[in-house]
């Protein structure tokens, strides 16, 4: 995806809100440099056997993972993006290949490949797709002002927010909340708070 | 049939549907059971009901086009348009949704109120001087979707994505500035004597 089509410069405005839960360090943009970098995209390892990756990226090169001043902070505040690259096994292809595979063995060999045989061959179609496949690969913004702590995810799949939310309180060594009523509440005094039984009916 | 259940016995043993005596493992709940235990789950995630508590106290103060709140010393004016999903956690209809530009004010809408469907999902205008946002919003996470923000002014690039950081900024506010009211009158002592007596008598109003 390139900058022009990003959210966060264009398009639909869709956003998850969160807070910092505490004040960040008074060199707020070293702390959250290196909170970035330790958290940053890797690619998937074609020759192992992980389908999946997600870490941060620059928002300007979702190749990127040096999150210098200069491409991380816009006026007050620091725009970076979340990388999801995922591979897909073909398994219809696979399943063909088998197949094919299959007829050539029975015709040298006189008989059908059995289970072991089988899922060796399999094994082995997975790993030449793997070498040669390309992952699919999607960014979601991200932007912190760092006046008023206000994060801003850009994206509107719930998997994706929180998983970010996740990866943000662990690098960021700190509570990062959701900007929904409750979190204006005093934590005692959400704890005695109940739903308004005339307003449900009796139901809550 | 015989012959159907003697072999229903005999699949389901081995998916821990059925016991070695052939009966079930668990029992059956029925259908409007675990509906109600669904919307009861629903209610509780996040604090739900805080939110569907929060924008209906706000579709009814927004009935008098009145100011709810203040940000930067402007007034935050807000009104409910286009569509509105109701949702209760005990009623025999457990969601409502309507559409249409007034459609939020129907005398449908408040008299569901009435019958215990709160706001769970709106798309809200708010205006703010001379700006207008346009969100929707739902009640359990308040993120906020398919936004509009005022027109940039700014031509830059840069200074584009700085405007429209600021603007989406400041539409988070405004939603911090109206969460905030309410929770005034939530915590208040005249919440359950005063405010909800009020709300409720709208809601009931032929």
């Amino acid at each position: 995806m390139s900058a022009l089509q990003m959210p966060i410069r264009r398009g639909s405005v869709s956003f998850a809100r969160f807070r910092l839960g505490a004040a960040p360090p008074r060199d707020v943009r070293r702390w959250l440099t290196t909170a970035l970098r330790a958290g940053a995209f890797e690619p998937i390892d074609l020759r192992g056997d992980q389908d999946r990756a997600a870490g941060f990226v620059e928002l300007e090169a979702e190749g990127m993972t040096a999150f210098t001043p200069s491409t991380m902070f816009t006026g007050m505040a620091a725009v970076f993006a979340w990388r999801v690259d995922k591979l897909r096994l073909p398994s219809a292809q696979l399943r063909g290949e088998l197949a094919r595979w299959s007829q050539a063995f029975e015709a040298a060999n006189k008989r059908p490949p059995g289970r072991k045989e089988k899922t060796e061959q399999k094994d082995t179609l997975k790993r030449a797709w793997r070498s040669r496949a390309e992952p699919v690969s999607r960014t979601f913004d991200v932007s912190l002002d760092l006046t008023s702590r206000e994060l801003l995810v850009w994206a509107t799949s719930s998997t994706v927010v929180e998983e970010v939310h996740a990866a943000l309180e662990e690098q960021l060594g700190m509570a990062v909340v959701r900007a929904v009523p409750s979190a204006a509440i005093a934590s005692n005094r959400l704890d005695a708070l109940q739903p308004t039984p005339a307003l449900f009916g009796g139901g809550a | 049939v015989a012959a159907r259940r003697a072999k229903s016995k005999e699949t389901g043993f081995p998916k821990g549907e059925t016991g070695v005596d052939g009966a079930a493992t668990a029992e059956a709940v029925e259908p409007e059971v675990a509906e109600q235990a669904r919307a009861q789950e629903a209610l509780l995630r996040g604090r739900a009901w805080l939110g569907r508590e929060c924008l209906t106290w706000l579709l009814w103060k927004s009935e008098s086009t009145q100011a709810i709140a203040s940000v930067e010393k402007q007034e935050v004016r807000v009104v409910f348009s286009e569509r509105l999903t109701l949702r209760s956690a005990s009623a025999e209809v457990k969601e409502l949704l309507v559409k249409g530009v007034t459609a939020p004010y129907t005398r449908q809408v408040r008299h569901a109120i009435a019958a215990g469907l709160l706001v769970h999902g709106a798309r809200v205008q708010l205006t703010w001087g001379e700006q207008v946002y346009v969100a929707t919003l739902d009640a359990e996470s308040f993120d906020v979707r398919a936004a509009k923000l005022p027109a940039l002014l700014q031509e830059e690039e840069s200074e584009r994505l700085t405007e429209r950081l600021e603007l989406a900024a400041r539409l988070g506010a405004l939603l911090d500035a109206l969460v905030l009211a309410f929770l005034a009158a939530r915590l208040s002592r005249g919440w359950e004597g005063t405010v909800v007596p009020a709300l409720l008598e709208w809601a009931r109003a032929p």
